[in-house]
């Protein structure tokens, strides 16, 4: 059994903030601090982003809601970067063989941990704590791509063309405004919600958006955004983080995702009406106007209510 | 569509099991870029390292069904380049040759100039650069700033150059610099490394990293006169003309790298998920449609620049479009493996990581849309006869 956590606005705030101004290491380990204080934080394929300091004590492993002893035995280091902030390590085959857990094929090789999925139905805390951790991580990715954003912008304010900036082509400022939209788009759906009331669905869905945002700005720093160790890695790092934590909703169809937080309990067992979300046509009623993560509501003061978002297409 | 001549498609079928060695390896040269240096004994590694030599200076390459294939011409490069990307676009740049630098020679250079660098090439595998690029100028190569200053015999080249493919390995290069203002002041020398003054330092970068991207410093590099590309051309042959038709010359070649990851993301699909749900057959159908298409495009940009140099504006279209369907591809070839596959599948992560290079290569896409729209608008791109096939008569 878990403790119970929810991620109030503050807390999702230093998660988005220490991301944007301190990078990818100091904000993993807020999140992970806040959600899995000791343990080591792995998608629920097994695999993980984590802090060096992580990545070398830990010795117990959060698989996705699930506490497993972890064992050196399967577990191997796919890439280890050092980064503005501080190193990360990418890790994969967390716990996929421990007593505790089961796993089948996918794709081919893919080990995939199966347990957990029961663990988490009946546990509402266990619960809690996957969507508080996938909320974190949205804020923490946007705060990232908020930082490369303003990077972009840096650069290409130091970058001359003819008798101009590169930031005045009119090009140029609609790739801007284009991430921008997406940002702005995300923190439209995240403003006032709170850890659990998000729909699997669409945390998977705002990630996909802020790795769009991603792709575009991160070719407006031309090569240099192509170097290791500089903005055009922690760009990258950032998807590597939802690649790891956040099933594709796409492939919901495969073993992989039918135990992935689309099934998520908590959602399914009735969270939808208080938190203003409908989960049956994948609409959402609305709560655009409140603030960000800092004045957002709890949970369970619950949605204004009523207005849609149109079309729906998630 | 461009339907391939039998012995285009002779060419295409050999360098497609050649690539099979390019493939075997490309993982760990992506690890270790100086690897390449065991395997120049390898047949796509020395057909590379005299690829674009012509027949008259010396060049024999083994033959082809019975043809041999200079690699003179963009479209044989096309399909070339299609293949040896797809097997490992790392092994690709990673090779030895004249590539860049030898489409520059082979346009610009005179006889003499061609005879000593073709020469040089023929003796040994040899890794050439081509630097324009500069830590400022980019997208903007126009604006570039290195100088060359007159002294006795020659010139003094200084300035710098960044991202450059291979510098840091390279006997031989092209450097752009400026020996006055303006567009007609630009220059491109010939340089030989080591030489003093002139330093190169590989770059970390996150795919493509067989291509060892390198800062170059020039403090001072002598460069005798014999070596000014095209000194028997008028400054308005040797200046930014020459590199606007070198790179249209090179671009449909880009192109096909682009479209060689993208193939090849898709292949890794096919052959690694055996089973396949409807809609997930229909997405990799789609992916294959948008592959074929895109190829159409390439190849009948590089007849084009075949036909006449200074047609590059659909070449800009194709590198554009090939670039992006790089980068889609391999993102989409990863949601076929669910959660983590880029963890699991290293060679889907390599191709992710190489695609994203391809968007920078030879200019970005925001220039390639520029450039073909400046066709579209001075009608050089002709709207009835695109492809200048003759109206109403697609090949
Ligand atoms: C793998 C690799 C290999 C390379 N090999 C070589 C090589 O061998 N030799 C060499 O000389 N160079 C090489 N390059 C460099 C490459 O040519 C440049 O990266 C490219 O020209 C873009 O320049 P930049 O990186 O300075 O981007 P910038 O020019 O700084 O561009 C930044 C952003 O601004 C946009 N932009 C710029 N100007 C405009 C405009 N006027 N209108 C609209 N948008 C604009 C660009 O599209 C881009 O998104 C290589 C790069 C890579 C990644």
């Amino acid at each position: 059994m878990t403790t119970s956590v929810r991620l109030g606005a503050e807390a999702l705030s230093r998660c988005h903030l220490t991301a944007r101004d301190e990078g990818p290491a100091p904000a993993l380990t807020v999140l992970g601090s806040l959600v899995v204080p000791g343990l080591l934080p792995a998608g629920p394929g097994g695999h993980a982003v984590v802090p060096q300091e992580v990545a070398a004590s830990a010795d117990r492993v959060w698989l996705d809601g699930v506490v497993v002893a972890r064992s050196a035995l399967d577990e191997s280091t796919v890439d280890a970067v050092d980064l503005p902030g501080g190193a990360v390590v990418l890790l994969r085959g967390l716990g996929t063989r421990s007593g505790e857990v089961g796993s089948e094929m996918y794709g081919n090789s893919v080990l995939v941990p199966r347990l957990r999925e029961a663990d988490a139905e009946t546990d509402p805390a266990t619960s809690d704590q996957r969507s508080a951790w996938a909320l974190g991580l949205v804020w923490l990715r946007l705060g990232l791509s908020e930082a490369l954003r303003e990077t972009c912008m840096r650069y290409l304010n130091g970058r001359r063309t003819g008798s101009t900036t590169l930031l005045q082509q009119q090009m140029v400022k609609s790739t801007v405004a284009d991430g921008l939209i997406e940002h702005l788009e995300v923190r439209a759906v995240l403003t006032g919600v709170d850890a659990g009331r998000l729909p699997a669905v669409i945390v998977s869905h705002l990630h996909a958006r802020i790795t769009a945002a991603d792709r575009w700005l991160v070719n407006l720093l031309g090569a240099s955004g192509y170097l290791v160790g500089g903005p055009g890695q922690v760009a990258h790092l950032s998807e590597l983080l939802a690649e790891a934590y956040v099933p594709a909703p796409t492939a919901d169809a495969g073993p992989a995702t039918d135990t992935g937080p689309a099934a998520d309990a908590g959602w399914v067992a009735g969270r939808a009406a208080d938190a203003g979300w409908a989960p049956d046509d994948g609409r959402i009623a609305g709560r655009a106007a409140d603030a960000g993560p800092v004045a957002g509501r709890t949970a369970d003061t619950g949605p204004p209510g009523g207005e849609r978002f149109a079309g729906g297409g998630w | 569509m461009s339907g391939l001549d039998a012995r285009l498609v002779a060419l295409r079928d050999q360098v497609r099991e050649w690539g099979a060695d390019f493939r075997r390896l490309g993982l760990a040269l992506d690890r270790d870029p100086e690897l390449i240096r065991e395997h120049f004994d390898l047949p796509a590694v020395r057909y590379l390292s005299t690829m674009g030599i012509p027949p008259e200076y010396g060049n024999v390459p083994i033959p082809i069904a019975g043809n041999r294939f200079y690699g003179t011409l963009a479209l044989e490069r096309a399909i070339i380049m299609e293949e040896l990307a797809c097997a490992d676009v790392g092994m690709l740049v990673a090779s030895p040759g004249p590539l860049l630098a030898g489409v520059l020679v082979d346009l610009l250079a005179d006889h003499e100039q061609k005879e000593w660098f073709y020469g040089r090439m023929l003796a040994e595998p040899l890794w050439t650069f081509f630097a324009l690029t500069e830590p400022d100028r980019g997208s903007d190569a126009g604006g570039l700033t290195s100088t060359l200053t007159p002294v006795d015999g020659g010139a003094v080249l200084s300035g710098a150059k960044r991202y450059v493919g291979n510098a840091c390995r390279a006997q031989l290069g092209v450097v752009f610099a400026r020996v006055g203002s303006g567009p007609l002041g630009i220059n491109a020398v010939l340089v030989e490394t080591p030489a003093p003054g002139f330093s190169a330092t590989a770059l970390d970068s996150i795919g493509l990293r067989g291509a060892r991207i390198s800062a170059v410093e020039l403090d001072d590099v002598h460069v005798p006169a014999s070596r000014f590309v095209g000194r028997h051309l008028s400054p308005s042959r040797r200046g930014m003309w020459a590199f606007v038709q070198t790179f249209n010359l090179l671009r449909p070649g880009v192109a096909a790298i682009a479209l060689g990851i993208a193939r090849a993301a898709h292949e890794y699909v096919r052959d690694n998920r055996t089973t396949l749900r409807r809609d997930e057959r229909d997405r990799l159908d789609e992916l294959g449609r948008r592959i074929t298409a895109a190829r159409a495009l390439v190849h009948l940009a590089a007849r084009a620049v075949d036909a006449r140099t200074s047609d590059g504006y659909l070449a800009s279209a194709a590198k554009a479009r090939a670039s992006q369907l790089a980068l889609d591809a391999t993102r989409s070839a990863c949601e076929f493996f669910g959660v983590g596959a880029r963890f699991d599948h290293p060679q889907l992560d390599k191709l992710v990581r190489d695609a994203r290079g391809l968007e920078f290569i030879e200019g970005t896409s925001n220039m390639q849309k520029l450039n073909l729209f400046q066709g579209l608008f001075t009608g050089k791109l002709d709207r009835d006869d695109p492809f200048r096939v003759g109206v109403g008569s697609p090949r």
